[in-house]
C-alpha cells in the first residue's frame, strides 16, 4: 500500500517538473524568426528572391501591371463582359472601394521585403559575403525599391508632365521597415520621382553591382535602363538619353535578329533581355498568369483592337515579322498577341520582359528628339534599327515623335506600355472604334485633359483610407 | 403502491413487530434491453442487509415478510417493493431518464444531475442515433439540445458540420466547441486534404452507434475546467461500455437512398435562355441608341454568340443529369458484442458504412472497430479502450489551382457557365471543348478521367488505472494516443483536359496528427457529519499534438494506366512541414453541499499554451456556482404536484486560443520560390503580447419537475468575450493588411428552454406512450468593442459596435420601376444633409429616403442580420406495445441569408454566357409590368451585379428533420428463432421542408448567413433490421 502512495507521489512530481516552461517553446518548421532570417548570404539571397517573388505575382508583373497598361489604351481591349481585364478596361475605379488594391498592396509588400534586407545589411548582420557580393545585393535592393516606388507613382500619381503633376500627391515613401504605428503621408509626385532617382543613383554608384548579364535579376544595366525610363516619364530627356545610350553602348545586349524574332518569345532569355521576370514550369501564375489570361486557348481576356490592326496595316507591310505574333483570338478575329507562349511544353513557363533592349532603343530615339539639343540623326538611327529589324524591306525614315510613338505601339504591344505612354505624353486616344463595347460612362476617350481624366489615376484603396484616415486623396476622388 | 397492501402492511406493523424471515429470490431485468441486469443492489430497507444480483440478474435475499426491498442500480430508477410474504419477486428496472438522480457526464467525471450547478444538457437524439443515416454524429445535436446551432452546409458524404453553442464569440479564433470523448479532448474539424468543395469531418471516424451518451456543457461552471478550450462549449461523448451478464450480440443492417432535400437553384432551359438572351441584347441595343431593326439583328447575333442552336449531330447539354445522380444509395452494417462478470466487462463492435455521393463519381466508405474492457479488482479499476476507423472517399474531381476552386465544382458550374446551351459532346462523340466553355474545362470529361481520392485512418488507444486509497479518495491516470492519418491523391491522366499540359500529373499529400494526452486526477467524494458532502478534484494534464504533412507531385506518365509517381518522368513538387502544439494544465474543483439543499462549486484551471510567447502563455480560468434545491425546503416538501425545483447560478471565465500556431512571432516564411531558387518572405508583424481571448459568462437557470410528467429547464445567460483575437487592419505600407491583436469585445445574451411532457404514460390510454419535448433557443449577438471603435465593412458585412456580428451591408433595393423596368435603390441623407453612398460612418436619416436609379448613388447600410431570433426542435416519441415512433421537427425564425451567388445566376443579363435562374423569368417586359426583376439588359448596361437587399432572403424554415418508425417482434415469436430481440424499422431525414425562401436549401445557409456552392442537404430514406442474440 505504501508503495502505491510513493508511486503516486513520484508520478505527480515527475509530471509537474516535466512541464517546465521550455516545454511550451515550439517553433515553426518552415519559417525562421525574422531576426534570424537574414544572417548570411544564403538568407539574404533567399530574402531577395522573396522580393522578386512579389514582382512575379499576377497582381503585379505576372499579369495586372501589364494588362492595366494595355486595355486602358487604344491598342488592346477586353473581349467580353466578365473577363479578368474588364475593370481596367472600363475604368471601374470611381470610388476608393473599387480601386484595384493590389497595385497599392503588393508594391508595399515588396518594399517591406527590400527594407528588411537593407536593415539587416545596415546592421552588419550578414557576415559571410564579400564586399562585392554585399554591394551587388544592396544595389539590387535599391533598384527594386526604386521600381516599386516608380510603379506606385505612375499608378496613383498624376502624370509628371501634366500641368500641376509634380505637386500632386504621389506615393508614400517607404525607405525603411514601416511599423503599424507609423501612419505616413503621401509625398508629392515630384518627391517620389526624386526618391526613385536617388535610389537608382545609390545603386549605380555601388562597386560590385554586376555589369554582366544576370538573367532573371536586376544588374547595373537594368538599373540604368530603369533610370532612363524614369527620366523619360519625368521629362528629363537629357538624362534619359544619356542613360539609355549607356545601356545601348554597353554592348552587353543586342537586338534579336529578324530571323530569331518570333522564336525568341518562346525562349527563356533573349539577347535583348535586360530584366525578365521568370516563370518556370513549377513556379508560375498558372491559369491566372498573363499567358493563360491572354491565350485563346485560355481565357482570351484581352486582344488587339481594330485600331492596332490598322496601324500594322498588313496589306501595306506584309513582311513585318511582328505580324507573325498576331493570331486569331477567341472570337476568330485576328488580334491575340502571342508574346507569352511558354517554353519546353509548359504553357505557363514564360518570362515577362520587363525591360528589353528594343524599348531602350525607342526610348533613346524619343529622348534624342526631345532633349535640349534635339538629335534627329541619332533618333532616326535608333528608330530605324527597330523598324528594319522587323521588316528589312522598308526604307529609312526620319524620326518624328509620331512615328516613334507608332513604333513603340507596334514593337511593345501586349507588354504593358501603351496606357502609361498615353499618360506620360498627354495624348488623346479614342477607344470607340471597332469591337469595343464601352459605354459613355466608361472613359471611351482616354486623355489627361477630359473631365473624367481623374479616372486615369487610381484612388487610394478603401482599406488604406480606413486605417490612414488623413491620407490625401488622389485628385478627383474623395475618401 | 397498491392501497390494499398498504393497509395490510399498516395492520401488520400495528399487530406485531416480529415477523418471520423469508428467503426471497427473483430475477432483475433491464427494461431497456429486455436482458438480465447484473450488479443491482438489493437491500432490506432500514437495515444493512443487502445482496447484489448475479450475472444472470438473479438474486436471493433473506428478509422479513413485512420488509421493503430497495432495488438500486446506477442509471436506473430506484424501486421499493414490499415483500408481503412473497418468495419470488421478479422486477424490471427502468432507465432513470426523468429523474434528478440521473447521472450526467461532466468535466473530468460524472455527477448526479441534481447536484450539478452548471448548465448541462443531454442530447435526446442518442436513442435514435443508431437508426439514422448520419455519417457523423454531430448532426444529431441539431434540434435536440437548447443553445446549440448546427449547420451542415456541405452534404458531401462525411462532410463537416459547424456547431455553435450560444452564438458566435470570436472573429478569428475558432467558434467550434471542444469535443471530449471518454474524457479525452479531441482534435476535430475537416481532415480532407484537397479542400475544393469536399470535406471530411474527422468525427465521421467515430461510429454513431457506439455512442452511449452525448452531453453539452454550456456555462462557465460546466466548461471552465476545460480552461482555454472551453469557451465555445464542450460536447462530451461517452461511448458504450460492456455490461456484466451473459454474452449479448447485436446486429444491425440498413439500406437506403438519398436525394436532394429541396430544389437547388434551378435554371431555365436552353430555349428560355435563348429567349432571355435575345431580350437582354435587344433592350441593351435599343438603350444604347440602335434602331429597332438594328437592335433585332444585334440581339440575334448575341444569341448566336452566347447560345447558338446545337450544330448538326450535337444537342443541348444536360449537365446536371450528366454530373449528378437522382438517387444515391447507402448502406450501414454493424455488429457488437458485450458481456462479462462483476469484475470484468467488455464491449466490442465493428461497423461498415457505404454511401454514394450525389455527384456521380463521389462515394464514401467507412469502417470502424472498437474494443473496450473494464476490470475491477479490490480498489483498482483498469480500463483499456482501442478503436480504429477508416474512411475512404472518392471526391468530385478537382483542380489543384487554389486560386480558383470553382473549375471542378459541379454544383457551381451547372448553375453558372455550364448552362444547357453548352453541349457536352461533339457530333463525333468526343468531349466538347469549344468556345462556349470560355476556356474552362469540360467537367464531364474531368469527372470521368480525373480522380480525387481521400483516405483517413484513425487509431485511438486509451488506457486508465485508478486506485482508491481510502473511501472516496481515488487517484486516476489516463493515457491516450490518437493517430489520425489523412492521405489524399489527385490524378490528372495525360488524356484529360487538366492532365494534358503535364502529360499526366499525380499529386499526393499526407497529413498525420499524433496526439498524446495524459491526465492525472485525484478525486475525493465524501459525506461528512451526515449533512455536509464535499467532493474535490485536483489534477494536471498534458496535451501534445504533433502534425506532419508531406506533399509530392510528379508528371510525365508514359501510360494512363499508371498513376503513382514511381512511374512518372519528372518530379515537380515536394513539401513537408511539422508542427508541435502543446498545452499543459493544472486544475482543481471543489464542491460542497449542505443537506442536498444548497450546493456550491468552484473550479480553477491554469493553462500554458505553446501558441503564445513567454510573456503571455499562462492563463487563469475559473468559475463559481451555486444551486438551491427549493424542493428540499419545508415549504415545498408538502406540495406534491412539484416533484423538484432547483435554482442555479454561475459565473466564470474560460478562454480561447488563437486558431493558428506561432502568431506571436515575426517570422520569415521559406515556402516561396523564385526562378528555381528558395525565396523567403516575411510572414507577419511581430506581436509578443498576443494573448488569450477571455469569455466571461453569467448563467441563471431554473429546473422544475411537476405532476410526474412535466419537466422544464430554463436558462438565461450573458456571455462577454473580451480581448478578442482581431485581425486589426494596418496600413498596407507595412507590407501587411492586418495584424492579430487582442482587442475588442463581443456579447452573446440568450434564453434557452427545454420542456418535456409525458402526454401518455403508465397505461394512461391502453399501452400507448407519448413523450414530447420542445427545445427553444434565442441568442442575440452584439459586437461591443472593435478596434478604434471604427465600423468597417468585411465582405458583405458591416462590423459595427452595437450591431450583430453578421450584419449585412448593401444597397437597399427599391424594386422595379413599372414604367421603365429600371432597377431602383434607396438613397438617404445624413444629419447634415449630405447624400450617403458608401460611407460607413454616416447614419441615414429615414425621412430623407428617395429613390435613385444609379446604384453608385444608392446608400449602403445595414439591411439585415444572419442570426435567427429563435431556433429549436420539437421531438415526439410514441410507443405502443412493440411499435415505436420518433420524429423531430426543427425550425429557425427571424434570420436572413444573403445570396452572393445571385450576381451570377440572376444577373439580369450582365453575364450573357451564364445559366439563368428560373426566378429571372418574372421580369419587366413592357410599361406597366409589375415584376420582381428589372428589364433585362445584356452586359454592362445591366446593374445585375450590383449587390443590394434584393439578394437578402428570410432564412426561416420548418423541417421534419428525422423520423424513425420501428416494430419489435414479440419475444415469444423471436425466441422461436433463437433471437432475443428483433426489430425492423424505417427511418428518414429531411423528409419535409417548408422554407420562406426556397431557391436553395435553408440548411445550406451558413452560420454567417452566406450561401455556398457545397453539395446541399439530402433527403434520405432507409429500412433496417436489428437483431439481438
Amino acid at each position: 500500500m505504501k508503495r502505491i502512495k510513493y508511486i503516486a507521489v513520484i508520478t505527480l512530481a515527475v509530471g509537474f517538473s516535466a512541464c517546465k516552461d521550455s516545454f511550451l517553446d515550439t517553433l515553426p518548421s518552415t519559417q525562421l524568426v525574422t531576426e534570424n532570417a537574414i544572417v548570411d548570404m544564403a538568407g539574404a539571397n533567399a530574402a531577395l528572391n522573396g522580393v522578386y517573388d512579389v514582382l512575379q505575382r499576377v497582381d503585379l508583373y505576372g499579369r495586372d501591371i501589364i494588362t492595366y497598361g494595355e486595355v486602358r489604351g487604344g491598342d488592346m481591349q477586353t473581349v467580353k463582359q466578365g473577363d479578368r481585364t474588364l475593370n481596367f478596361y472600363n475604368f471601374n475605379n470611381r470610388i476608393p472601394d473599387n480601386s484595384p488594391s493590389q497595385f497599392w498592396e503588393y508594391p508595399y509588400k515588396g518594399l517591406n521585403r527590400v527594407n528588411n534586407i537593407l536593415d539587416a545589411l545596415k546592421q552588419d548582420k550578414v557576415k559571410d559575403g564579400s564586399e562585392a557580393e554585399i554591394n551587388d545585393l544592396t544595389a539590387q535592393c535599391y533598384t527594386l525599391r526604386a521600381l516599386f516606388h516608380f510603379d506606385l507613382v505612375r499608378l496613383f500619381g498624376v502624370p509628371y508632365l501634366k500641368p500641376g503633376g509634380p505637386q500632386a500627391p504621389g506615393a508614400i515613401i517607404a525607405d525603411h521597415v514601416i511599423l503599424p504605428s507609423e501612419l505616413l503621408q503621401r509625398a508629392t509626385v515630384e518627391e517620389t520621382y526624386a526618391a526613385v532617382i536617388a535610389d537608382l543613383n545609390t545603386a549605380l554608384e555601388l562597386d560590385g553591382f554586376s555589369k554582366a548579364r544576370h538573367n532573371g535579376y536586376i544588374n547595373y544595366w537594368a538599373a540604368k535602363a530603369l533610370l532612363a525610363r524614369v527620366y523619360l516619364y519625368k521629362g528629363d530627356f537629357d538624362n534619359a538619353f544619356t542613360a539609355a545610350e549607356e545601356v545601348i553602348n554597353s554592348n552587353v545586349y543586342e537586338l534579336v535578329s529578324n530571323a530569331d524574332y518570333v522564336a525568341s518569345w518562346s525562349e527563356e532569355f533573349t539577347s535583348e533581355s535586360i530584366f525578365d521576370i521568370v516563370n518556370t514550369e513549377t513556379d508560375n501564375g498558372d491559369r491566372e498568369g498573363i499567358g493563360y489570361v491572354a491565350s485563346p486557348n485560355g481565357y482570351g481576356a484581352f486582344t488587339a483592337t481594330d485600331a492596332f490592326m490598322e496601324l500594322m496595316d498588313a496589306a501595306a507591310f506584309p513582311n513585318d515579322v511582328r505580324l507573325k505574333l498576331i493570331k486569331d483570338d477567341v472570337t476568330k478575329v485576328p488580334g491575340f498577341i502571342d508574346k507569352f507562349p511558354g517554353r519546353g511544353g509548359s504553357s505557363y513557363a514564360y518570362n515577362i520582359r520587363v525591360i528589353r533592349l528594343s524599348e531602350i532603343y525607342l526610348l533613346a530615339a524619343e529622348a534624342a528628339l526631345r532633349k535640349t539639343n534635339s538629335n534627329h540623326t541619332v533618333a532616326s538611327e535608333y528608330l530605324n534599327r527597330i523598324r528594319k529589324r522587323a521588316d528589312n524591306t522598308v526604307d529609312d525614315v526620319t524620326a518624328t515623335l509620331a512615328n516613334i510613338r507608332d513604333e513603340r505601339r507596334k514593337e511593345l504591344i501586349s507588354e504593358g506600355y501603351r496606357f502609361y505612354d498615353i499618360m506620360r505624353t498627354g495624348e488623346t486616344v479614342d477607344r470607340t472604334g471597332g469591337r469595343n463595347f464601352l459605354q459613355d460612362d466608361e472613359v471611351p476617350i482616354v486623355s489627361w485633359d477630359r473631365p473624367d481624366a481623374y479616372l486615369c489615376v487610381l484612388p487610394i484603396p478603401r482599406a488604406e483610407i480606413n486605417v490612414n484616415k488623413d491620407i490625401t486623396p488622389t485628385p478627383g476622388y474623395s475618401n | 403502491m397498491n392501497k390494499f397492501w398498504t393497509v395490510i402492511l399498516a395492520m401488520c406493523i400495528g399487530l406485531t413487530s416480529v415477523m418471520a424471515q423469508t428467503q426471497v429470490s427473483g430475477k432483475v431485468t433491464d427494461g431497456e434491453t429486455g436482458g438480465p441486469l447484473p450488479g443491482v443492489s438489493i437491500q432490506v430497507k432500514g437495515t444493512t442487509t443487502g445482496v447484489v444480483s448475479d450475472a444472470t440478474g438473479k438474486y436471493s435475499i433473506s428478509a422479513p415478510d413485512d420488509a421493503t426491498l430497495v432495488f438500486t442500480f446506477i442509471g436506473m430508477a430506484t424501486q421499493e417493493i414490499v415483500v408481503g410474504g412473497r418468495t419470488t419477486i421478479d422486477l424490471t428496472m427502468q432507465p432513470e431518464a426523468s429523474s434528478l438522480e440521473e447521472v450526467v457526464v461532466v468535466a473530468y467525471g460524472t455527477a448526479k444531475k441534481g447536484t450539478v450547478t452548471g448548465a448541462v444538457s443531454v442530447s435526446s437524439a442518442v436513442p435514435v442515433l443508431k437508426d439514422l443515416p448520419v455519417t457523423s454524429f454531430e448532426n444529431a445535436l441539431q434540434g435536440t439540445v437548447s443553445g446549440v446551432q448546427v449547420t451542415s452546409t456541405n452534404s458531401t458524404p462525411g462532410g463537416q458540420v459547424k456547431i455553435r453553442i450560444r452564438g458566435v464569440g470570436s472573429f478569428n479564433a475558432s467558434n467550434e466547441p471542444l469535443y471530449v470523448v471518454d474524457g479525452i479532448p479531441q482534435n476535430s474539424g475537416d481532415y480532407n486534404l484537397y479542400n475544393y468543395g469536399g470535406s471530411i469531418s474527422v468525427m465521421s471516424s467515430i461510429n454513431p452507434a457506439d455512442i452511449e451518451n452525448m452531453t453539452v456543457l454550456k456555462d462557465a461552471a460546466a466548461t471552465a475546467l476545460y480552461g482555454s478550450r472551453g469557451a465555445n462549449g464542450v460536447v462530451l461523448i461517452t461511448t458504450k461500455k460492456g455490461k456484466a451478464g451473459v454474452l449479448k450480440i447485436n446486429f444491425k443492417g440498413s439500406i437506403g437512398t438519398s436525394a436532394f432535400a429541396t430544389q437547388n437553384r434551378p435554371v431555365v432551359g436552353a430555349e428560355d435562355q435563348r429567349m432571355l438572351l435575345y431580350e437582354g441584347a435587344y433592350n441593351s441595343a435599343v438603350y444604347n441608341g440602335m434602331s429597332d431593326a438594328d437592335a433585332a439583328i444585334h440581339a440575334m447575333q448575341s444569341v448566336n454568340q452566347y447560345a447558338p442552336l446545337p450544330s448538326i449531330g450535337t444537342s443541348y447539354g444536360d449537365w446536371i443529369g450528366a454530373l449528378f445522380q437522382e438517387h444515391a444509395q447507402f448502406s450501414n452494417y454493424e455488429i457488437n458484442a458485450s458481456g462479462g462478470n462483476d469484475k470484468t466487462t467488455f464491449f466490442v463492435s465493428g461497423a461498415y458504412r457505404q454511401q454514394m455521393g450525389m455527384v456521380k463519381t463521389a462515394d464514401f466508405e467507412g469502417y470502424s472497430a472498437r474494443a473496450s474492457i473494464t476490470h475491477k479488482a479490490n480498489k483498482w479499476i483498469v480500463t483499456a479502450d482501442a478503436s480504429i476507423g477508416k474512411v475512404d472517399a472518392n471526391q468530385a474531381s478537382t483542380e489543384t489551382n487554389t486560386g480558383d476552386v470553382s473549375y471542378a465544382n459541379p454544383y457551381m458550374r451547372t448553375r453558372t457557365d455550364l448552362s444547357p446551351v453548352v453541349p457536352i459532346y461533339n457530333a463525333d462523340g468526343t468531349f466538347y471543348k469549344g468556345r462556349l466553355l470560355s476556356g474552362m474545362s469540360n467537367l464531364v470529361e474531368d469527372m470521368v478521367l480525373d480522380k480525387e481520392i481521400s483516405e483517413i485512418f484513425r487509431s485511438n488507444t486509451v488506457g486508465s488505472v485508478s486506485y482508491e486509497f481510502i473511501e472516496g479518495l481515488r487517484l486516476k491516470e489516463t493515457l491516450s494516443f490518437d493517430m489520425i492519418h489523412s492521405s489524399g491523391k489527385v490524378v490528372w491522366p495525360a488524356n484529360s483536359d487538366n492532365g494534358e499540359t503535364w502529360n499526366g500529373l499525380t499529386q499526393r499529400q499526407t497529413y498525420t496528427d499524433y496526439k498524446t494526452y495524459s491526465s492525472l486526477l485525484l478525486t475525493y467524494d465524501k459525506t461528512l457529519f451526515e449533512d455536509h458532502t464535499v467532493n474535490a478534484l485536483i489534477g494536471w494534464d498534458v496535451d501534445m499534438d504533433r502534425t506532419i504533412s508531406i506533399a509530392a507531385s510528379a508528371n510525365g506518365f508514359a501510360s494512363t494506366q499508371l498513376d503513382e509517381m514511381g512511374a512518372a518522368a519528372t518530379p515537380n513538387q515536394a513539401y513537408s512541414q511539422m508542427d508541435d502544439d502543446r498545452l499543459v494544465s493544472y486544475f482543481a474543483r471543489l464542491g460542497y453541499n449542505y443537506k442536498s439543499k444548497y450546493y456550491f462549486q468552484g473550479t480553477y484551471r491554469k493553462d500554458g499554451s505553446s501558441r503564445f510567447g513567454s510573456n503571455t502563455r499562462w492563463g487563469d480560468f475559473w468559475s463559481v456556482s451555486a444551486s438551491w434545491r427549493l424542493k428540499e425546503e419545508n415549504f415545498l416538501k408538502s406540495i406534491q404536484q412539484i416533484d423538484d425545483l432547483k435554482l442555479r447560478a454561475s459565473y466564470g471565465v474560460s478562454g480561447v486560443q488563437p486558431r493558428y500556431l506561432y502568431q506571436f512571432l515575426s517570422t520569415y516564411d521559406f515556402s516561396a520560390v523564385y526562378y528555381n531558387n528558395p525565396a523567403s518572405v516575411p510572414a507577419r508583424v511581430e506581436n509578443p503580447d498576443l494573448s488569450w481571448e477571455r469569455n466571461y459568462t453569467l448563467d441563471i437557470g431554473l429546473e422544475v419537475k411537476a405532476f410526474e410528467r412535466l419537466s422544464v429547464e430554463l436558462d438565461w445567460y450573458d456571455k462577454n468575450t473580451t480581448d478578442l483575437l482581431l485581425d486589426v487592419p494596418i496600413s498596407y505600407t507595412t507590407g501587411f493588411r492586418t495584424t492579430l491583436l487582442n482587442y475588442g469585445a463581443m456579447n452573446n445574451r440568450g434564453l434557452e428552454a427545454t420542456i418535456g411532457y409525458d402526454v401518455l404514460k403508465d397505461n394512461d390510454f391502453h399501452e400507448l406512450t407519448w413523450a414530447t419535448n420542445l427545445i427553444l433557443s434565442h441568442n442575440k449577438n452584439k459586437v461591443v468593442t472593435i478596434y478604434d471603435h471604427k465600423a468597417y465593412s468585411s465582405g458583405n458585412y458591416l462590423i459595427k459596435e452595437g450591431e450583430s456580428r453578421y450584419s449585412f451591408r448593401a444597397r437597399e433595393w427599391a424594386g422595379v420601376d413599372p414604367g421603365t423596368g429600371d432597377s431602383m435603390w434607396a438613397r438617404y441623407k445624413d444629419a447634415s444633409g449630405n447624400w450617403i453612398t458608401s460611407s460607413i460612418d454616416a447614419t441615414p436619416v429615414e425621412s430623407t429616403r428617395t429613390i435613385t436609379k444609379d446604384p453608385d448613388m444608392a446608400t449602403r447600410r445595414i439591411i439585415g442580420h444572419a442570426e435567427p431570433r429563435l431556433t429549436g426542435g420539437w421531438r415526439n416519441k410514441l410507443g405502443w406495445r412493440g411499435i415505436d415512433l420518433d420524429f423531430l421537427f426543427i425550425f429557425s425564425l427571424g434570420g436572413q441569408s444573403f445570396d452572393d451567388a445571385a450576381i451570377w445566376t440572376a444577373s439580369d443579363g450582365y453575364y450573357p454566357a451564364y445559366a439563368i435562374s428560373v426566378n429571372q423569368l418574372d421580369r419587366w417586359q413592357k410599361p406597366g409590368d409589375v415584376a420582381k426583376n428589372p428589364r433585362r439588359m445584356e452586359g454592362s448596361s445591366s446593374y445585375g451585379n450590383y449587390t443590394s437587399s434584393r439578394w437578402l432572403h428570410s432564412s426561416d424554415y420548418l423541417r421534419l428533420k428525422t423520423l424513425t418508425f420501428g416494430y419489435t417482434l414479440p419475444q415469444r415469436l423471436s425466441k422461436k428463432a433463437k433471437i432475443e430481440r428483433a426489430r425492423i424499422y424505417v427511418a428518414g431525414t429531411n423528409l419535409w421542408t417548408y422554407a420562406a425562401y426556397d431557391d436553395y436549401d435553408p440548411e445550406a445557409v451558413d452560420v454567417d448567413g452566406s450561401t455556398h456552392w457545397f453539395i446541399p442537404p439530402l433527403k434520405t430514406w432507409l429500412v433496417g433490421i436489428e437483431l439481438g442474440f
